[in-house]
């Protein structure tokens, strides 16, 4: 037995027991409400566009959303390059932890690795962008989720869920403040605007983690 | 007659490749390549999807 073994079996001597199965019914498993709640977790978790759709009507993401995302595009086209800088010089290259996976082998800043994630960044938000929200946007964004873990065997690529989520709440505030600069003047475009990338945020997140947690998403 | 070419610095980020897999490859310590014997105009939209999607502008196309 490991240290840690020993450890949990001390902390859990009841798992040592042998284990017997009691026979008795489950009603909870048997009611109808459980059965659909079953089938849309078993939906949501095998059918990517399920997922979308379940997602979307949870947080209320219509196709009004979808024109207001649209309506952002000058905006964030004209402010691609500094919206890039700034998540890349401002933030992953210089945090002291998210820069890690930006070094090379000997501590210093690889210049020509940045460049192609910051080109990969750049594809991300043009799909975006794009506002299709089909099979191969969501498998998309699901894959560039996966490909952070490593979950095609490549072990020393695995980036923490809190950076993910310390870099989506980065890039939103600074979204955020960039069309309240943009539209200042326009309020009400601004809360359209404001309010449709907080849904799409929530979604993309969801779905970018999904390979995460595996079962558990 | 269509073409498709690359012209300036190229990064070596693959997109090309994964934009448009029927015209580009990208060749290990080489980088992306036009694919040979391919119909260019059949995949005109592709190709245009991996142009715009190139950080460095390098991919030229007549179609």
């Amino acid at each position: 037995m490991s240290i840690m073994s020993n450890a949990y079996m001390k902390m859990f001597p009841m798992e040592a027991e042998k284990k017997m199965p009691s026979g008795k019914r489950n009603s909870a498993l048997e009611v109808p409400e459980f059965n659909k709640a079953w089938n849309l977790y078993r939906d949501t978790s095998l059918d990517i566009m399920k997922r979308y759709e379940y997602m979307a009507q949870c947080v209320d993401f219509t196709d009004k959303d979808t024109e207001a995302i649209k309506e952002s595009k000058d905006i964030i086209a004209a402010n691609l390059k500094a919206i890039l800088d700034h998540i890349y010089y401002e933030k992953l290259i210089n945090d002291p932890w998210l820069s890690r996976w930006f070094r090379d082998e000997n501590g210093k800043i690889a210049k020509e690795y940045v460049d192609i994630r910051r080109a990969r960044q750049q594809r991300f938000l043009l799909k975006v962008l794009e506002c299709k929200w089909d099979e191969e946007f969501w498998n998309f964004v699901r894959w560039v989720g996966a490909v952070h873990v490593p979950i095609f065997g490549f072990e020393d690529l695995y980036i923490p869920v809190r950076l993910n989520l310390a870099l989506w709440g980065y890039i939103h505030q600074y979204l955020f403040n960039l069309f309240a600069r943009e539209l200042k003047n326009d309020p009400e475009k601004l809360r359209r605007i404001t309010t449709a990338w907080t849904k799409l945020f929530w979604i993309i997140i969801d779905i970018y983690h999904i390979d995460y947690f595996g079962i558990w998403m | 007659m269509p073409l498709v070419w690359f012209e300036g610095d190229c990064i070596k980020c693959a997109m090309c490749a994964e934009e448009a897999p029927k015209v580009f490859v990208f060749v290990e310590n080489v980088g992306p390549q036009v694919k040979t014997e391919i119909d260019i105009a059949a995949h005109g939209e592709d190709i245009k999807r991996a142009a715009q999607f190139c950080p460095t502008g390098c991919i030229k196309y007549s179609l």
